[in-house]
């Protein structure tokens, strides 16, 4: 290949690296939306399920039979209540996240309207690498989500706190301990990489 | 002066960006301003850049002039191909 065809290729080459990069963009922004969406739903309908519960459990015991089913329409309503502001801050606080992509879209930009530098190209690099380190820590949020869940479901079927309270603490922490473990692997895979293409350049 | 042990990729990948843009030799002194690096900096990657037989010097009317060699010329575009590999390897 002569220098020339060289050179196109590598124009090629970052040409493309710009146009992968905005459909990455467009994916990493809809995959926060979705996971978003889900998380809040769950950590709506965990909370929902808790207060519920508390809430009929109390009445069951304090409350007399006949007035019941009053009551139990004020714990159902409380607890829908609560369960959908708890869904709508969840929702808001990661969403907010999501701004941590604004650098790369507004990197995007720019090289999509000028010419395009290897220099830019690392730059758009480092930002993909540290958006998806972002959503892998997201699933530190989910690892305690699967806790509160674990907690309340063992809970319940065993009619037991303390062991809800283990099996809680031991999901979480396992989930946690998956989350971190892939988050520090691809940040070590990454900057290896870096490290071993300064070598051979 | 100190040699540098590990460049910063970012600061090389500039170098070969306007050598390789410029396409012709230029004067070290327009290669510094070009790339915003104080007189110390940049002659620590300049050495580094020259040990390393990524430029090659050409002197016209007694002005020293520099531009890629061909090794350097093959190094940019290795470092374009691998960021384009790093990048589709890439998984959110």
């Amino acid at each position: 290949m002569t220098s020339e065809q060289n050179g196109e290729a590598a124009d090629k080459l970052l040409a493309d690296m710009v146009r992968d990069a905005d459909e990455y963009y467009d994916r990493l922004n809809l995959q926060q939306l979705n996971q978003t969406r889900v998380y809040a739903a769950v950590m709506g309908a965990v909370i929902w399920f808790a207060v519920f519960a508390g809430l009929g459990i109390a009445l069951y015991f304090n409350v007399k039979s006949s007035l019941i089913s009053l009551d139990l329409l004020w714990a159902f309503l409380t607890a829908v209540a609560s369960g959908v502001v708890t869904g709508a801050i969840v929702y808001v606080v990661r969403r907010q996240r999501a701004s941590n992509f604004a650098g790369l879209g507004a990197l995007l930009t720019k090289m999509k309207q000028g010419r395009v530098s290897s220099e830019d190209g690392l730059r758009l690099m480092d930002l993909m690498h540290q958006a998806a380190l972002t959503m892998r820590k997201q699933r530190l949020d989910t690892a305690f989500a699967y806790g509160v869940s674990a907690f309340i479901l063992v809970s319940f079927v065993g009619l037991n706190p303390g062991f809800g309270g283990v099996a809680g603490v031991v999901t979480y922490l396992y989930f946690r301990f998956e989350a971190l473990r892939e988050y520090e692997k691809e940040d070590e895979r990454y900057e290896v990489a870096k490290k071993d293409i300064i070598l051979s350049l | 002066m100190k040699t540098l042990e590990r460049p910063d990729l970012y600061v090389l990948a500039r170098f070969l960006d306007i050598l390789y843009e410029n396409g012709q030799p230029m004067k070290k002194t327009n290669l510094q301003m070009r790339t915003g690096l104080n007189y110390v900096r940049f002659s620590e990657y300049f050495d580094w850049m020259i040990s390393h037989g990524f430029l090659q010097k050409k002197v016209e009317d007694d002005v020293e002039l520099y531009s890629l060699s061909p090794q350097g010329l093959d190094s940019y575009h290795r470092l374009v191909a691998w960021i384009r590999e790093t990048m589709k390897g890439m998984r959110i």
